[in-house]
């Protein structure tokens, strides 16, 4: 089906004698104005003359009409089928009528009227009948709830409403796919299996806390555990057992060995003593031996330290000579530099004297300096400070002839506020007032209320009458009575005199005849006022910090000048030259001493230096003699130390020859002893002690552990029994017996009851899953059309078409680059359009097959919320989609759909209202 | 008897008393001059007193005197032996004479000398009964020598490098020059020789296919004479292990036999393994025979996850093929047959979808 053309009169804003009249594009037409130009309405009118009931009354039809009361009329032309339709309803109430003409190749075929006619329009346009509306070829008529009414780009496009009915699309789609996939039947026992597994499963997935599996998994574990303890119960006392067994095996062959160990120790017991005896031979033997040949070494010892200190005392001899002979050579030396320091003194005390003279003349003419510069210090003080009083005087008289002039600027600008006041109240009387004019043609005379006056023949007189006035002409020949008619004449009149006295008392107040004189007493000031501030600035050229200050600095000057003349008496002597009395020449004379003082220094200087240096050679040589002196003493008495040891040991020990023939006999007697220990020895070797006393102690360490091991076993024999023979073991035969029963049977229960479970589990699954597989396969279609439109806009989105859980309805879950949204209403708004003007399109694509192969679809606005960047490829798939639709879009900005390139057939433009 | 949990397992243990009820009374009857326990009289030396007691009271009953020794499972020699415990030391009856120890006890009224060959731990890697070629073990030439002894006379772990404990070669009847070795430890009845032979248990306990739940009544002449044995059936109830490959009707027909041809149904055990493939309506049959079974037997024990569902090309058509139930059908059917837990929850899915669709069909 297409639209053709459609022609609009009296719905709502398109009132008025003249119809709307547009005709469509087959495939894309924009219509665009601005707003409230009526584009909506348009497209309105045309769905309310296809679907709306023309003889509707009430609300709706209310809200069809426009202000005027005037009733909707329209016609729509439409192509179905190879049939042209021209439906045309008239809106008006009760009375409305309907009115179809169906053609073909231009013939008119068949025209219905009133009910016959709109029931073949909805016939042709699948249109339920009132009540019926869960046929399946009923739903395909809901392809007008893909139309986009203004403001609605961004509603899922499933949840649309029909109007009529109250289905959503959704619904609808649900009845035509995954609604048709579960019979009423089946629904009613997989809510049963449902709810079985959701007694026994948590929505993960996991055993449920309470179900009978978890019970019997609890009662399994207890018993589990239970048993566990049991056991261990029994086998801790079957181990128990095993071991006192085991420990009276053991027992009986410790005891067994106890006595043969103590024989064997007896007899190594033995062994060991003898070899005990030999050993302290032995060692006495040995430290005889020992003895001797300490003996023989302190002799021999004796006889080196007597030969030693002998030739010691030859060899200090020989050095003490020497030692005096150097000292002899320092001496001499030393009388040398004593003579050479002697002249060097006298040549340094008189350098030292030529310097200080010089310094005293430089002195001096460095005072002289200082005595010019304060000089002229003081002379350029006392110039100054006489400018300065200068001006101070200046000031002072310009001062006393300003303060007598009565007026400043202010005055005189509230004199000519006044002046300027009383000038607007005169015009304004004046403005008010009568003015008369009289001519005389003879001498005439006459009197008003200031006196009498007299006219000359052709003189005129004028004046100005501000109140009421008589003027009486000749001798009272007549009477000109003049009443002004200006309003407030009086009041105006009092204005102009207040204003004037107001003037007058402020000249009176500043003591000046007029305004003029008081400008002119204004202008003297300014004078006067100019002349003080040059003074001013003079006296701050002169004294920037005033005449005190000035005055100050001049004191201080003077003072400095006696300071320096002090200064040049105090360096100055009886005889000396004329000084010079130019700053330069002092200053080139100061140059000159300067330089010759710094000469005088540096002889001075190099003087003291040798002399200075003599006397520390002259002080090493003494130290060096010195030095000597004590080394010569010391060999001295080392001699005398040496010569009485040697005494001290021929004393006691003999001289030389009776300590060599001591060493003879000591030697004889040690070979003797060294004979016997070595037969000694070889003895002890024979009987092997060492092995005797591993041996001993190997079999003492045997047969106490041998002890303590028996008495170990014996005290836990006891424990055992003690453990073995408690009461606590009877009966845990026939526990465990009781608990592996129990176990078994409970295992048992358990497993055929997790079983069981785990069957309702898959069995739910499988039942979900193959819905979800069969709703997919139905809805291939739809994917096939929705893909080639969404990849112009994203490049590749995929749509999914689930089953909700809960509602059992089919929902949109469109993956959009990957990333998977749980609903349509969580993409932004700008995607979420344009995947629902895809979606739209691509259903009516779907519909359109059971429609001739065409649809239109209305989108009013259908990318507001589209950014710049993106509508073009939201426009190609527009262009796209028109291929097996009619698509018709409404717009206030035309700009971006320049770039289809439509022909003017194409376009309609709304002119604004 | 770790198998039968609450009222059927107290009823267990009420039928071992009640044997060895009935053989002091077979002793009577049968005029014997004495009764042997070859071992464990005791399951474990931590048995109940309450056990003990009733034991007790069941053989001071008995006419005969009752010869027993320790075995594995009731060693003396330990301080915790039941034998040890005071409960039994106050109630044994004076017809019970333990024989803990390796010495021969000549029984009073009859040339018969006892030989027994106690257990003095749970395990020996020495043979039990090799003291009897000593010196200690010799008899006087007229008496009868009977053997007592418990262990196994198959060294089953020697191939797998261990050692089986009590260990017992059947050779020592000749070399000690036995007139009868009575052996305990096997619970079923066995000849090992002429004069050696298991007795087993008289009461089973377990689903094990040995011929247990017996009494043995040996008669002997005089020494070197061959014994004569009599063979007596003590035991109340009967243990059964059934397996059964279940795949059509014939098969469902057997089980359903050979159940009803049990003939104390409530004295009875059985412990049923299966496995095969059924339909729909089949299937439920098989689910109703155990059922009934469960609450008619002693005690059924399976796992019920054996038999898995194979509908028909009916049961399927019923259905709808091009439904939701139809394809839902169809899924779980690829996952049946698979033989894992998840194709037996498969299985099990399958069956519940046929009766939630009966169901609604019904209505
Ligand atoms: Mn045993």
């Amino acid at each position: 089906m297409k639209l053709l053309s459609a022609r609009i009169q009296n719905f709502r804003v398109h009132a008025g004698d003249e119809p709307v009249e547009i005709e469509f594009d087959e495939q894309l037409h924009v219509i665009h104005g601005s707003n409230e130009s009526g584009k909506s309405t348009l497209m309105d009118a045309v769905h309310a003359c296809l679907f709306q009931k023309y003889n509707l009354t009430g609300k709706v039809l209310d809200a069809m009409q426009p202000d005027d009361g005037s009733k909707p009329d329209i016609e729509v032309v439409f192509e179905h089928d190879g049939f042209e339709y021209a439906a045309r309803k008239h809106f008006k109430g009760q009375s409305g009528t309907c009115e179809l003409k169906v053609s073909r190749d231009g013939r008119v075929e068949s025209t219905l009227n009133g009910p016959d006619a709109e029931s073949r329009l909805n016939e042709v346009l699948q249109v339920p009948a009132a009540g019926r509306g869960d046929r399946k070829e009923d739903q395909l008529a809901h392809w007008r709830l893909l139309w986009i009414s203004q403001g609605h780009s961004t509603d899922e496009p499933t949840a649309q409403i029909n109007p009529e009915t109250g289905q959503d699309l959704q619904s609808v789609l649900n009845a035509e796919t995954g609604g048709a996939v579960v019979s009423p039947g089946e629904a009613r026992w997989i809510a049963d299996l449902e709810t079985e597994v959701n007694d026994r499963f948590t929505s993960t997935g996991k055993t449920k806390s309470g179900s009978r599996v978890a019970i019997l998994t609890e009662e399994v574990v207890e018993c589990e555990a239970e048993l566990t303890v049991v056991e261990s119960q029994a086998s801790a006392v079957e181990k128990d057992s095993d071991r006192y067994l085991a420990n009276g095996h053991k027992l009986d062959e410790i005891q067994k060995q106890i006595p043969t160990l103590r024989t064997q120790l007896g007899e190594r017991l033995a062994q060991q003593a003898s070899s005990a005896s030999l050993q302290q031979k032995l060692k006495n033997t040995k430290s005889d031996v020992e003895l001797k040949r300490r003996d023989i070494t302190s002799a021999e010892n004796c006889a080196t330290e007597l030969a030693k200190l002998k030739q010691t005392i030859e060899c200090r001899n020989k050095q003490i000579i020497s030692a005096d002979e150097e000292i002899a050579g320092i001496d001499e030396e030393l009388q040398d530099e004593q003579e050479i320091r002697a002249s060097r003194v006298k040549e340094r005390d008189h350098t030292d004297a030529s310097f200080t003279r010089s310094r005293r003349t430089t002195l001096r003419v460095q005072a002289q300096l200082g005595v010019i510069r304060a000089r002229v210090d003081l002379e350029r003080y006392n110039e100054s400070l006489r400018k300065a009083q200068e001006q101070a005087n200046e000031l002072k008289e310009v001062g006393k002839k300003l303060a007598v002039i009565p007026v400043d600027d202010t005055d005189v600008d509230m004199l000519q506020d006044l002046e300027a006041s009383l000038a607007r109240e005169r015009a304004a009387l004046e403005a008010a007032s009568a003015k008369l004019t009289m001519v005389a043609k003879n001498e005439i005379r006459f009197v008003h209320s200031g006196g009498e006056e007299q006219l000359a023949a052709d003189e005129s007189h004028e004046r100005q009458i501000d109140q009421e006035a008589e003027i009486v002409i000749g001798d009272d020949e007549a009477r000109i009575r003049i009443t002004p008619g200006g309003e407030d004449l009086d009041q105006r009149r009092e204005r102009v005199a207040s204003a004037n006295s107001a003037l007058r008392d402020r000249l009176v107040e500043l003591g000046v005849e007029s305004v003029s004189v008081a400008r002119e007493k204004l202008r003297e000031r300014q004078k006067f006022e100019s002349k003080l501030q040059l003074a001013q600035s003079r006296l701050e050229d002169v004294a920037p910090d005033g005449v005190d200050e000035l005055t100050r600095q001049r004191d201080s000057s003077s003072e400095e000048l006696n300071a320096a003349q002090a200064e040049l008496e105090r360096h100055t002597a009886e005889g000396d030259p004329e000084l010079p009395s130019t700053v330069e020449d002092t200053q080139s004379e100061l140059r000159v001493k300067q330089q010759r003082q710094d000469e005088a220094e540096a002889a001075r200087d190099s003087a003291r230096q040798r002399v200075q240096s003599l006397d520390e050679m002259i002080a090493k040589l003494k130290a060096d003699r010195q030095l000597k002196v004590q080394e010569r003493d010391g060999l001295h008495s080392q001699n005398t130390d040496s010569q009485r040891q040697i005494g001290d040991i021929v004393e006691s020990n003999g001289d030389e020859k009776e300590l060599a023939e001591k060493v003879g006999s000591l030697a004889e007697e040690l070979k003797a002893l060294e004979a016997t220990s070595r037969e000694i020895a070889a003895n002890l070797e024979k009987l092997q002690p060492d092995l005797i006393e591993a041996e001993i102690e190997r079999l003492e360490r045997a047969v106490k552990s041998a002890d303590k091991e028996s008495r170990n076993i014996e005290n836990e024999q006891n424990q055992l029994i003690g453990r073995l023979t408690a009461n606590d073991a009877v009966g845990l035969n026939e526990r465990i017996g009781d608990l592996k029963a129990r176990l078994q049977s409970k295992g048992d229960e358990l497993e055929r009851e997790g079983r069981k479970a785990n069957a309702m589990k898959l069995l739910l699954e499988t039942v979900t899953s193959c819905r979800e597989e069969m709703t997919r396969q139905i809805m291939e279609p739809l994917r096939k059309k929705v893909e080639p439109l969404l990849r112009v806009i994203f490049g590749g989105v995929q749509l999914d078409f689930m089953v909700d859980e809960k509602t059992k309805l089919l929902s949109l879950r469109p993956l959009v680059r990957n990333r998977v949204q749980d609903s349509f209403d969580r993409l932004s708004v700008g995607t979420r359009e344009q995947v629902g003007v895809a979606v739209r399109l691509a259903l009516a694509q779907v519909l359109a097959e059971e429609h001739g192969g065409r649809l239109p679809v209305v989108l009013d606005e259908p990318f507001v919320n589209t950014d710049p960047g993106r509508l073009p490829r939201a426009l190609a798939m527009l262009n796209l989609a028109k291929k097996d639709l009619q698509v018709i879009v409404l717009t206030c900005d035309f700009g971006d759909y320049r770039e289809l390139g439509l022909d003017t057939t194409q376009v309609t433009e709304m002119p604004p209202k | 008897m770790g198998q039968v949990p609450g009222d059927k397992g107290a009823l267990l243990r009420a039928e071992r008393l009640a044997a060895v009820e009935r053989i002091g009374g077979l002793a009577t009857e049968r005029q014997v001059d004495f009764v042997i326990v070859a071992g464990d009289l005791f399951d474990a030396h931590t048995v109940d007193n309450e056990i003990v007691t009733r034991a007790l009271e069941v053989l001071s009953r008995f006419s005969v005197p009752i010869y027993a020794i320790p075995g594995n499972h009731d060693f003396s020699g330990a301080p915790e032996s039941v034998y040890a415990r005071k409960r039994f030391i106050d109630r044994c009856p004076k017809q019970l004479h333990l024989l803990d120890e390796k010495r021969p006890v000549a029984v009073t009224g009859c040339s018969v000398t006892l030989l027994p060959c106690p257990l003095l731990q749970r395990h020996t890697v020495v043979d039990p009964t090799r003291w009897l070629t000593d010196d200690t073990a010799r008899t006087e030439p007229n008496q009868i020598r009977v053997a007592i002894a418990h262990g196994s006379i198959v060294d089953f772990e020697s191939e797998e490098g261990g050692t089986t404990p009590n260990l017992i070669d059947p050779a020592i009847v000749d070399a000690a020059k036995l007139d009868y070795l009575a052996l305990g430890d096997w619970h079923g009845t066995r000849r090992v020789a002429d004069k050696a032979w298991y007795s087993g248990t008289p009461e089973p306990d377990r689903f094990k296919e040995n011929q247990s739940g017996n009494v043995l009544i040996v008669e002997i002449d005089s020494p070197g004479a061959i014994p004569k044995l009599d063979t007596i059936r003590s035991a109340g109830c009967q243990w059964f292990r059934r397996s059964a490959s279940i795949h059509d009707a014939d098969d469902l027909a057997a089980l359903e036999q050979w159940f009803s041809d049990l003939s104390e149904p409530q004295k009875t055990l059985v412990r049923l393994e299966y496995e095969g493939v059924l339909g729909m309506e089949e299937l439920r049959r098989f689910g109703d025979l155990l059922d009934t079974q469960a609450e008619l037997l002693l005690y059924l024990r399976h796992r019920g996850n054996g038999v898995q569902l194979e509908p028909t090309d009916e049961e399927l058509e019923s259905l709808g093929r091009e439904g939701l139930t139809g394809r839902v059908a169809e899924t779980l059917r690829q996952q049946v047959g698979d033989d894992s837990d998840d194709g037996r929850i498969a299985s099990l899915a399958l069956q519940m979808l046929f009766q939630c669709s009966r169901s609604i069909g019904g209505e």
